[in-house]
């Protein structure tokens, strides 16, 4: 026959069992640490996170700008621009300026949508790096950039 | 286009004018997909080492569904907008490129 004296100790013993694991569900997680920041129009997207290209006849690019979150730690910095632009100065810094609004398009007179970023070399570097479209977006001109020319080539 | 790029951008620079450019490959020399190696391929056989020189497998900036190379696309840096979409080479940059250039400073 149980005992007040066994109810007490079954729960002392149940405690003490359970104590690690609430503190494991946390750490398993993680979840106690994450900042959760969507911000898709200050330059700090991870490349290629922020939506899809989609080609088609339309001659427009759907984007996917509600996306695009950065994800930071406490404690941390709190998130950086995660451009690769390095050698070549375009990168050197966040303006004081939102990336314009959609709607987005690649054609004459569009646009061209923030979630554009490729893998290649930065002027001066052999390095593989990613380089955003939104490291050459200077709305003050404080980047020193007067205007962007791309060159779609192919070897062929 | 891309042999002559490099003095361009050095004229261009000796002139006070802020342009970058960006190389978008489509394809790798042998032509498959591009690559990072492509690029440099790219990039050491231009001599190019004054532009950025990207992988493009999505035709990123082909608005339509096929493309004649090279595609110029000229945009505003203040407000990312295409200025000039050109198909084909004409011997020469667009004038529109150094007078957007020359607005902007």
């Amino acid at each position: 026959m149980a005992t007040v004296g066994d109810k007490a100790l079954g729960l002392f013993v149940a405690v003490v069992l359970a104590w690690p694991m609430l503190g494991a569900c946390n750490m398993v997680t993680g979840a106690g640490d994450l900042v959760l920041v969507s911000d898709d129009d200050d330059g700090t997207s991870a490349p290629g996170s922020g939506g899809d290209v989609a080609l088609g006849g339309s001659g427009s690019v759907d984007t996917n700008d509600g996306t695009g979150g950065q994800v930071s730690q406490n404690g941390g910095s709190g998130g950086t621009p995660s451009s690769g632009v390095g050698a070549g100065g375009a990168g050197a810094g966040p303006t004081g300026c939102d990336y314009p609004a959609g709607p987005y398009s690649v054609a004459q007179g569009g646009t061209l949508p923030p979630t554009l970023s490729w893998q290649g070399i930065a002027p001066g570097s052999s390095t593989p790096t990613t380089v955003s479209v939104q490291d050459f977006f200077d709305c003050d001109g404080s980047k020193g950039i007067d205007a962007l020319i791309f060159d779609t080539s192919q070897f062929g | 286009m891309a042999g002559g790029l490099e003095s361009d951008m050095q004229s261009w620079a000796a002139q006070g004018l802020g342009i970058e450019a960006i190389t978008l490959l489509l394809d790798d020399p042998n032509g498959g997909a591009p690559t990072t190696a492509a690029a440099l391929s790219w990039q050491q056989n231009f001599g190019l080492s004054s532009v950025y020189i990207v992988a493009d497998p999505s035709f990123s900036l082909v608005p339509g569904s096929s493309v004649g190379t090279p595609q110029i696309t000229i945009v505003d840096p203040r407000n990312m907008q295409v200025v000039l979409l050109q198909e084909g080479w004409g011997g020469s940059h667009p004038p529109q490129l150094v007078q957007l250039a020359q607005q902007n400073q």
